[in-house]
């Protein structure tokens, strides 16, 4: 054992070493995982078509040739990395600098109506993995919907003109009223009509799904409104309902985000977790704040509901619907 | 539980307060030590002296941040460990530093650079470095982990870890250059 580089590495300073300690499982949806997922529907998708269209329908031999070769290329060719003229720019420029912060690609385009005011000239960067080559390019950066511009930007690229999103990178609320802010909550994020009331001791014993209400949604808007001031804290033990307390869970969603199944929960005891932050986060309100969002609830009324999946993890991305993975994946245009 | 809770149970030398650490950091100490005595048995025995070390030191004690305090216990007892049983095997610790050395050149640091001096650049140059490839680094160097491990704990290929400690090593090498810490 090198003794010297050792003692050399002791002189690492505790913060670092504690942030290594602490860091959490990075679980971001890499490119390759959504191309992974991309090229196995695709070569389903191929393979269904090609069945469904197989035999009597197809007479040319030659063509029927075509189409086996299509479907095996994409069943054995499953997803190596693109090469880096082959990517689109956001595949390249994952990591972008602006205004002092470092956003990282979504691996979402961001629709010509989603894009809103020029930001100004940015710097974005990528890495070759072929090369093991640094690359470094010009863009322009733009407002995305309502989302505030430290938290989600819209890139436009000249190298093929389309323009993609980008969140700032380990980003973390310091307040509600930041989070509602940066998300532009009530425009950005919908709250879904499913609504399940159950006990935080014995989550899947005691379910109650409520009836529609439109009472609910509105009112959780306001409680996060009228809290701005509690402080965002890590979702951990501490930072969350004590067993026993009941809890509100409300689906959200966001379609600019690509975010879908998140959930918002709320505890009679008086905390708000979420996973729409990456890591999960979570507001202490109080118990008196959230006393009228569950005396709607039960004025509400619901039916025993029987959960199909666990609960989800804070700490997870969830991998997006296939709607984005075909994005991803669509076709060149013709102009390419 | 919160650290500063688990310092307050352990100055009211609340045996509960060492349940807590092993709960919070049990995993982590086991793995850092196993990164480096290598064996299930012999990394058990370093978390638990950790505990008890722990115990000694607080009070009059208040470390913070409570997981490097506990990190740098584990890995002292860890290489002590490893002394004592003159593992020569080439596993462990030894490949993470080998290839360090081998970037750097110890050797020819070693004339004219003590290692305290060389651990303060290595901190300094780590300023300079993203977060995610500074606890790359780190988790490589100090924690001594297994690349394969550092690929699931980021969500990197293996390769892309191979790669991106090798630019790191790289650019340490450049910046120590920088710094004139080599014979001309």
């Amino acid at each position: 054992m090198n003794e010297y580089l050792n003692d050399a590495l002791g002189e690492i300073s505790d913060e670092k070493i504690a942030e290594a300690a602490n860091g959490k499982k990075t679980k971001r949806v890499t490119f390759l995982k959504v191309a992974s997922v991309a090229c196995i529907v695709l070569a389903v998708a191929a393979a269904v078509v090609f069945m469904k269209a197989d035999k009597p329908k197809i007479k040319d031999e030659q063509t029927q040739n075509q189409a086996n070769l299509v479907v095996q290329t994409a069943a054995a060719e499953i997803c190596p990395e693109k090469k880096w003229d082959e990517k689109e720019s956001n595949e390249k420029y994952t990591e972008l600098s602006f205004n002092g912060k470092t956003y990282l690609s979504t691996g979402m385009k961001a629709g010509k109506t989603e894009i809103g005011t020029k930001l100004g000239p940015a710097k974005a960067k990528g890495f070759d993995s072929y090369t093991d080559k640094i690359y470094e390019t010009d863009c322009e950066v733009y407002t995305v919907g309502t989302f505030k511009s430290d938290f989600l930007v819209a890139v436009k690229f000249d190298t093929d003109g389309n323009t993609y999103s980008y969140k700032a990178e380990d980003w973390f609320p310091s307040d509600l009223k930041d989070f509602t802010d940066k998300l532009n909550f009530s425009e950005n994020i919908k709250i879904d009509s499913d609504i399940i009331l159950s006990s935080n001791s014995d989550v899947s014993a005691s379910q109650i799904k409520l009836h529609e209400n439109e009472a609910l949604p509105n009112t959780v808007y306001r409680l996060l409104e009228a809290c701005g001031k509690a402080k965002a804290l890590e979702y951990t033990s501490d930072n969350m309902a004590k067993d026993g307390e009941r809890i509100l869970e409300f689906g959200v969603s966001s379609p600019l985000l690509s975010r879908y199944s998140l959930f918002l929960t709320i505890s009679e005891d008086g905390y708000i977790m979420t996973n729409l932050v990456d890591v999960g986060v979570s507001f202490f309100v109080g118990k008196e704040a959230v006393k009228a969002l569950f005396e709607t609830a039960d004025k509400t009324g619901g039916v025993k509901y029987v959960p199909t999946t666990a609960l989800p993890n804070p700490s997870d991305v969830y991998m997006v619907d296939s709607i984005e993975v075909t994005e991803v994946y669509s076709e060149p245009s013709k102009e390419e | 539980m919160s650290d500063s809770e688990i310092i307050s149970l352990l100055f009211v030398r609340n045996e509960q307060g060492l349940k807590e650490a092993k709960e919070k950091y049990g995993k982590l100490l086991f793995s850092l030590s196993k990164n480096i005595v290598n064996s299930d048995e012999d990394a058990a025995e370093c978390e638990n002296d950790t505990y008890f070390a722990l115990w000694k030191s607080v009070p009059p004690k208040e470390p913070d941040p409570l997981s490097a305090f506990l990190c740098r216990i584990a890995k002292n007892l860890s290489l002590k460990r490893l002394r004592e049983k003159t593992a020569r095997k080439r596993t462990g610790i030894t490949i993470p530093l080998e290839e360090l050395d081998e970037a750097i050149g110890c050797d020819e640091l070693q004339r004219h650079l003590d290692s305290k001096r060389l651990g303060k650049l290595i901190d300094s140059f780590l300023d300079t470095l993203d977060s995610e490839n500074r606890r790359l680094f780190v988790k490589r160097y100090w924690f001594c982990c297994e690349t394969s491990v550092l690929a699931e704990e980021f969500g990197l290929s293996e390769n892309t870890v191979h790669k991106r400690l090798s630019r790191t090593r790289q650019k340490l090498k450049a910046y120590l250059v920088k710094e004139g810490v080599y014979d001309e």
